[in-house]
């Protein structure tokens, strides 16, 4: 019984913390070859994948 | 379809500080998904782009040939130009690099974005995206 209260501590310790990871990666996407709407040098790049339907 | 406007909203509104970069990902059972993709790589071939993805995002789903033909006249486009590019489907190569893109990230919903990189799924309302924004623009203040 003891046991299983430590695994369950530790799942619910590498659950929290790969979430954690998970918010704070980013993903690093060329924008080569690709229409751009605003500013070319705006500090802000937001990439949308779009389906016009 | 309230993304596609929300998000073009933000763009106009924080004018300078943000910018929007577009990856076609038309849903292969879709109509007209690749051929409204297909329109608007021509338009941006044309330098109507911004002019077309906004007329794309109004008037859909009316995006059959005809309707799109329209619109590519509507814009003063060649549109002797815009009729061989989208039969001929001449953006294929555009469109398949995001697809390639796209599956690569394992995407299967739109709309998929990534403000400097971070993920967000589906649709948000604008102060959701915002918030992401405002972080950003102080994480530049910042460095």
């Amino acid at each position: 019984m003891k046991k299983f209260r430590i695994f369950v501590m530790l799942f619910f310790i590498f659950y929290s913390y790969s979430f954690a990871i998970a918010a704070d990666q980013r993903y690093n996407l060329s924008i080569e070859n690709s229409p751009v709407i605003g500013n070319e040098d705006a500090p802000v790049t937001i990439i949308e994948f779009i389906d016009y339907q | 379809m309230e993304v596609g406007p929300t998000i073009d909203r933000l763009v106009k509104e924080l004018e300078g500080k943000v910018k929007l970069v577009i990856k076609f990902f038309p849903y292969r059972y879709r109509d007209y998904s690749r051929i409204a993709a297909e329109a608007a790589v021509e338009a941006w071939k044309q330098r109507k782009f911004t002019e077309m993805h906004e007329l794309l995002i109004k008037n859909s789903p009316r995006l059959d040939r005809e309707s799109l033909i329209n619109y590519a006249k509507k814009l003063n486009m060649d549109v002797e130009k815009f009729i061989k590019a989208i039969d001929n489907q001449e953006g294929a190569s555009i469109i398949e690099k995001d697809l390639k893109l796209a599956k690569e990230l394992d995407l299967y919903v739109t709309p998929a974005f990534y403000i400097n990189g971070i993920k967000v799924l589906g649709v948000r309302d604008s102060e959701y995206f915002k918030e992401i924004i405002f972080r950003e623009l102080e994480n530049v203040k910042k460095k």
